[in-house]
């Protein structure tokens, strides 16, 4: 935990400064997993303060201090599948963003001010969230909490409702999907390679 | 699907995951976030309140018309025919006959015919 239980308890009595508080100590993380969930920086703020204006309103109804960095992962994974619900309604929109995206990033490359360790980032960061985009939305943010933000199996199960075997079916058959779409991936990107030498 | 070993999964996976997680570190919020973040607040806060209200309106509103049409149609008609105006004219009469004349006390006469 990051704050003390009365500060919680306070925010859940109304006290505003408690909540701000509370919003300092936790927007850091809860901003870092939401950049990870959505994929798309831009967006990140916005869906951030959604997650703690979903929490001021909710707060009243959290049975117990000890649960509440659970419940504060659900609002946010809620949050998040919010969003890409309606990105994928927008997809067409998306398109064109990304599109933007790409002249910026060569437009950055053009300059030569990208450092090599920022390029090898970026291209992770690219190749991850590729693989992610062939998976379902539940897999993708069940994956992102288990294996990225390193929530335990306990936390995994308060946050979803269902039991751990459950879980571990899910992870599993996930895994197993990413692995798939990397390996693929990464036969395609040899094959390239080679073609070219 | 074909099964895959669980370990070569983990193996080919958890340096990927950690290379992401180095990747994408926690971004700082700008400075906007927090009143930005209020505003939002408070203007959730608001549409609730109005949204209150207007339920509140409402049941007042519903509230008047019922009492109004209760009024119009079953209180204001008993208001308008007090029962005094009820009783026809001879009764009135005679009434007033036997108040006036002490002679006739304890005579009934017979309404309607003459005397």
């Amino acid at each position: 935990m990051l704050i003390e239980f009365e500060l919680i308890e306070k925010a859940r009595k109304g006290d505003d400064g408690a909540f701000n508080q509370v919003v300092h100590a936790y927007r850091k993380r809860i901003l870092g997993t939401i950049a990870r969930l959505i994929g798309r920086p831009e967006d990140v703020e916005d869906v951030g303060q959604e997650v703690f204006l979903r929490l001021y309103y909710s707060l009243d109804q959290l049975r117990a201090a000890e649960v509440f960095e659970p419940w504060l992962y659900r609002l946010t994974v809620n949050a998040a599948y919010d969003y890409l619900r309606r990105q994928k309604r927008r997809h067409e929109h998306r398109m064109s963003d990304l599109s933007e995206q790409q002249v910026m990033m060569a437009d950055a490359s053009a300059g030569g001010k990208k450092q090599a360790e920022e390029s090898r980032r970026t291209k992770v960061r690219e190749m991850v969230q590729s693989l992610l985009d062939k998976v379902s939305e539940e897999d993708r943010i069940l994956l992102m909490m288990k294996e990225v933000e390193g929530l335990s199996l306990k936390e995994l199960e308060q946050i979803y409702n269902v039991n751990e075997n459950a879980l571990k079916v899910r992870l599993f058959r996930a895994r197993q999907r990413v692995l798939k779409a990397y390996e693929s991936e990464l036969a395609w990107t040899g094959g390239d390679k080679g073609r070219k030498e | 699907m074909e099964r895959m070993d669980p370990d070569r999964i983990n193996d080919r996976l958890v340096p990927l995951w950690v290379e992401y997680r180095e990747a994408c570190p926690d971004p700082e919020a700008s400075a906007g976030f927090m009143p930005q973040m209020w505003q939002r607040i408070e203007a959730r806060r608001n549409a609730i309140s109005s949204s209150w209200f207007r339920v509140w309106a409402q049941v007042w509103l519903a509230t008047t018309v019922t009492l109004t049409i209760v009024m119009g149609v079953i209180v204001i008609p008993r208001l308008q025919n007090p029962p005094a105006y009820q009783a026809n004219y001879v009764d009135v009469l005679a009434a007033a006959d036997s108040m006036a004349d002490p002679a006739n006390e304890g005579v009934a006469l017979p309404l309607g015919e003459p005397e």
